[in-house]
């Protein structure tokens, strides 16, 4: 068995960022106003960055089964946040982002729980990568709640959550 | 304004054991995607001895689901390929190249090296809910946890 070093308590970046997700929640006021245009928020908590067209990574073959979550581009992301009527989670991810594995499940189970009351989408920040730009994606995964109320500002957060917690943020904010 | 959630991190491992009957797909299991290639085997067995040697050497270990242990290693792996360097899997950058030479997201990222912090949940220290209790990945779970991907 390997010897374990004993280690000083202190947050993890992981739980850091998770207890960021669980505390402070920026509001993107500006993703869900401006969603024809999906440009950044001056959110606090978003830098602004240099827009610099990415290189394309190194793609394999596409197979896909459907979810209950659905991967959107940003073309169909913008439409389907034009005629929202119902509250929003978008799923910002990467493929190789372990996190965003386990993200990903739980956002299955909150699609499942809440059926229709909720739309649950997820983009692939390595395909969209002038929608992550202008969103000012960073960590990942990143999720994105948005309101049916064109008024209400966009929530955001970066790390994990797990299915309850989005489910609470749905019902308590969005709704 | 901001809006403050709480929760204990000890709930949210113990969600992830309970769903952790089999290992984590990408997707839950009614839905698959596959969308990149691999990282080459050289690569691949770079990052995975050198997370098997920084775990060790930083005292830290793998997450107790080790399917996300082995899909940030391939993607290190993969941009290790792409790049030249292990850049940090688990961000979108404006620019890919710039960041590899800027160094402060290639693994092991300037926040771990300072301060253990790893987001990815590659490397997590002994009192994180999520940490495992292994600091070993053998190259044969790296491809089984991942080949669904």
């Amino acid at each position: 068995a390997c010897r374990r070093t004993v280690v000083s308590r202190r947050t993890t970046a992981h739980a850091r960022v998770m207890s960021s997700s669980f505390a402070p929640v920026a509001r993107t006021s500006a993703f869900a106003r401006g969603c024809a245009s999906l440009k950044a928020s001056s959110s606090s908590r978003v830098k602004a960055k240099t827009c610099a067209h990415v290189a394309p990574v190194r793609r394999g073959a596409v197979r896909t089964r459907a979810g209950l979550v659905q991967k959107m581009n940003a073309e169909e992301l913008e439409i389907a946040m034009a005629n929202r009527d119902r509250p929003m989670v978008i799923d910002f991810y990467a493929t190789w982002c372990g996190p965003c594995v386990l993200m990903s499940a739980e956002l299955e189970k909150v699609q499942a729980q809440l059926g229709d009351k909720v739309l649950c989408v997820k983009v692939d920040t390595d395909e969209e990568t002038d929608l992550a730009t202008q969103l000012q994606i960073q960590g990942l995964p990143t999720l994105v709640f948005v309101s049916p109320d064109m008024s209400k500002p966009a929530l955001r957060t970066e790390g994990m959550l797990p299915a309850e917690t989005v489910v609470s943020v749905i019902e308590n904010e969005l709704s | 304004m901001t809006t403050m959630f709480t929760t204990s991190t000890a709930s949210r491992a113990a969600i992830m054991r309970a769903s952790n009957t089999t290992r984590i797909a990408r997707r839950s299991s009614t839905t698959s995607v596959v969308t990149r290639a691999a990282a080459s085997e050289k690569n691949l067995e770079v990052m995975r001895k050198f997370s098997e040697q920084y775990a060790r050497g930083s005292g830290t270990y793998f997450c107790m689901d080790k399917s996300v242990t082995a899909v940030v290693i391939q993607g290190l792996a993969e941009h290790k390929d792409t790049l030249g360097a292990p850049l940090c899997p688990c961000r979108h950058y404006d620019d890919k190249e710039a960041e590899v030479a800027n160094g402060f997201w290639n693994c092991p990222c300037v926040p771990m090296r300072e301060r253990k912090e790893c987001h990815c949940m590659l490397f997590l220290t002994e009192d994180n809910d999520f940490a495992g209790e292994e600091q070993t990945i053998t190259t044969e779970e790296l491809i089984e946890l991942t080949e669904d991907m």
